[in-house]
């Protein structure tokens, strides 16, 4: 072990005086340095953008200096002759690629380390600056509910707060974003029009999330959400909206889903999740039906259900749709499953009559994720929702991709020669990239897994 | 009593594949010698003779096409053998950024000694080879000689109990030149085999006990210096100073009364080494390098 060590230790002081080491450290200080300039709509959506892309440069320049950190490590050794004065010593040929490896990995950790602090300290520092007290005060009011409010790394769906709350504190759900609307204050600095909120209701819990997205979309949806919550319609005019508020002192108080009576069942054989529900009221079939497993603001009068992904895998994933009832069946297939918006199943002269008891069962086939890169691993055990946790984890996931070429690069040398490694690294790096797509191409998704919670609004 | 041999060598045989000709090229056609334990031995040979491929083979670096070679009655690419082992390239192959300390550290991890241990042998290592007030500077900023010596204590870091010095003396003045004969002188005094690679014929001449010389992959000469170097048909006579009138009466004599033919008959020279010795040491204040 001294050996490996030893050599290891080297091979860590000799990669930080190695152009391929500092040309990516001062490459990506100033890829950092110059994110707070990122265009955008708005600041909470620069913070976002800003996270990105230190996230892909980050991964793009650990990749590379790993490459040509691992391809010229042994390479100089053997053109230099430092080798014979190796392995001429009681050290093997194992130990010596051993402490390579490690020295290597060691060296990976250590540039990712620099730049995780520095994107770090860039990102605190932005969002200090960028959102003032007032409005993360606001955001903290709301701390009776269970709150998360997460500027999210690598977040894949546009959620900057979300409110959780049980059954019983449904009426506190609607006053808060009633509130929220009326007083235009919206959480994490976002303009009241570039608001959207999402709402969703299990047998369980309520969800209320507040999102941002384009403002075309945004006002369209934010009008779309107000209609479900009010029934009335006030375009994309804020001002009609809090006249209504305002003439309406006891909105909220009233339950706007009281029926509760729905039996939820789960499970079944080959990962089928079926919900039975009693029926449709008469009244929802006037207005429209709406199935929500997270959120739904579907035109009228069409009768939907919307599923939104809200996992953070890179799995692509699809779904089928059935719904069955006594004399009736309707069935939606291969609906591809998005992090960025809802997929739709339209039901609009299909669903059951109002009254009658129908089930509706989903069937979701995750698609195969990129096995190179060994993501779906590190999610399940780094699953955290802080900024820190998750910046952590997305440099734990670039090490590993780093590790892996770096392995790769450093077991090449050995048996061929520096331009042939330095390729062989690319094109695993490249394969390592692609491979998911390219296995969609050629397989159909086996093994469905998952499938989220279901409500009806 | 058979001397015990630490390096036995027979029949060696290394081909290299051919490159883009295709032709294979036999660097060693079947060499054997033994090397004894406690003796210099020295390796000559001209450019190409195979001394390297021989010092690659015996350090495990290489792998013999055909023959046998053993140290300490193992084979060469034993991790434990290497141990027994110290090598001084004939470069000095070495990590440019670290210190004289850290580089001895390093060599001495390699080797497996314990932290303590490495420390004690690199501080009496580089007051040896003379480096102690340059220990703490990275290798870059050293002189050919003074990287020389810093391979040279990187190569006895471990104590080894066979040194193996390929070319010790390149790029070393003369006081270098002849601390590093001295050095092998005292190695060998404590009972170490030293196998020395070079060129300069004067440095085998004046410390080898045996050598062997390789021409084109094959041994052309072998054994005890003084055997190879001595000449049987002159004998030399060493005397005090004499006049030229002593001289031609010497020379008379010689050739009249004992019918032996005189070749010359003149003031012995020194050898430049020793020359530049004397007046350098006499100039820097020194005292005699010469042991």
């Amino acid at each position: 072990m001294r050996q490996i060590f030893a050599m290891a230790l080297i091979t860590f002081r000799e990669s930080f005086r190695s152009k391929a080491m500092l040309i990516p450290l001062l490459f990506g200080l100033a890829i950092l340095a110059s994110t707070p300039f990122t265009p955008a709509f708005n600041n909470v959506d620069r913070i976002r953008i800003m996270l990105s892309v230190a996230s892909s440069a980050i991964t793009l320049l650990s990749a590379l200096a790993a490459i040509f950190i691992s391809v010229t490590t042994i390479t100089n050794e053997i053109k230099d002759r430092r080798i014979f004065t190796v392995l001429s010593r009681s050290t093997g040929r194992f130990q010596y690629v051993a402490g390579k490896l490690l020295g290597v990995w060691a060296a990976i950790a250590a540039l990712l380390l620099a730049l995780g602090v520095i994107t770090y300290g860039i990102m605190i520092a932005s969002s200090s600056f960028m959102l003032d007290e007032q409005q993360r005060e606001s955001v903290l009011a709301a701390n009776r509910l269970e709150h998360t409010q997460d500027v999210d790394y690598l977040m894949r769906d546009s959620i900057i707060a979300r409110y959780e709350a049980r059954v019983e504190d449904y009426e506190r759900v609607l006053e808060l974003a009633s509130r929220f609307y009326a007083e235009g204050v919206i959480p994490n600095g976002t303009t009241f029009d570039d608001l959207i909120a999402l709402l969703e209701l299990t047998d369980k819990e309520i969800r209320l999330q507040f999102g941002i997205a384009t403002p075309q979309v945004l006002k369209a949806r934010y009008a779309e959400v107000l209609e479900i919550l009010t029934g009335e319609n006030f375009g994309t005019d804020g001002r009609l909206w809090r006249e209504w508020y305002t003439a309406h002192p006891d909105f909220g108080r009233k339950p706007r889903n009281p029926d509760k009576t729905r039996e939820v069942v789960s499970g079944g054989e080959d990962h089928r999740f079926t919900w039975h529900f009693d029926g449709l009221r008469e009244a929802d079939l006037e207005k429209g039906l709406r199935f929500q497993l997270t959120a739904a603001v579907v035109p009228n009068p069409t009768a939907a259900l919307s599923i939104v992904r809200t996992d953070k895998s890179d799995k692509k994933a699809t779904c089928d749709i059935e719904l069955s009832w006594e004399g009736g069946k309707v069935k939606r297939e291969r609906v591809e499953l998005l992090h960025t918006r809802a997929s739709y199943f339209t039901f609009a002269d299909e669903h059951p009559p109002a009254g009658t008891p129908f089930d509706v069962t989903i069937r979701v086939h995750p698609g195969p994720s990129s096995i190179i890169v060994g993501r779906s691993v590190c999610e399940v055990l780094l699953e955290s929702g802080t900024f820190a946790m998750n910046l952590l984890r997305s440099l734990l996931l670039s090490w590993s991709i780093a590790a892996l070429v770096s392995s790769v690069g450093i077991f090449a040398t050995c048996f061929v020669s520096f331009p042939v490694a330095l390729l062989l690294c690319i094109f695993v790096l490249f394969w390592g990239s692609t491979a998911g797509y390219l296995k969609d191409l050629t397989r159909q998704p086996k093994n469905p897994l998952f499938v989220r919670t279901v409500s009806q609004g | 009593m058979e001397q015990q041999a630490v390096i036995t060598i027979e029949g060696l045989v290394k081909v290299y594949r051919g490159g883009f000709s295709g032709i294979p090229v036999k660097a060693l056609k079947g060499i054997s010698f033994d090397i004894h334990r406690g003796e210099v031995f020295g390796l000559l040979g001209p450019n190409g003779s195979g001394k390297t491929t021989t010092i690659k083979i015996l350090l495990g670096l290489l792998f013999a096409t055909a023959g046998k070679c053993t140290i300490f009655g193992r084979e060469p690419s034993n991790v434990e053998v290497k141990k027994r082992i110290g090598f001084l390239p004939e470069e000095s192959y070495l990590y440019r950024f670290l210190n004289a300390y850290e580089t001895l550290d390093f060599y001495g991890a390699l080797s497996g000694m314990p932290r303590k241990l490495r420390r004690e042998r690199a501080r009496k290592l580089i007051d040896m080879v003379g480096l102690s007030e340059a220990a703490d500077r990275p290798l870059k900023g050293y002189s050919k000689g003074m990287s020389r010596r810093i391979g040279l204590a990187a190569a006895l870091i471990s104590d080894p109990e066979l040194v193996i010095l390929d070319e010790p003396t390149s790029g070393l003045d003369p006081i270098g030149n002849r601390e590093i004969k001295d050095l092998i002188l005292r190695m060998k005094g404590e009972g170490k085999t030293v196998l020395l690679c070079s060129h300069l014929l004067a440095d085998v001449e004046d410390v080898c006990d045996r050598i062997s010389i390789l021409s084109r992959g094959e041994l052309a000469a072998n054994g005890p210096v003084s055997e190879l170097l001595s000449r049987t048909d002159r004998f030399e006579l060493v005397l005090e100073s004499m006049t030229d009138e002593e001289i031609a009466e010497l020379r008379q004599f010689v050739s009249e009364r004992q019918n032996k033919k005189v070749f010359g008959a003149t003031h012995p020279r020194r050898k430049l080494e020793d020359l530049f010795l004397e007046v350098v040491m006499e100039r820097e204040g020194r005292g005699n390098g010469k042991s």
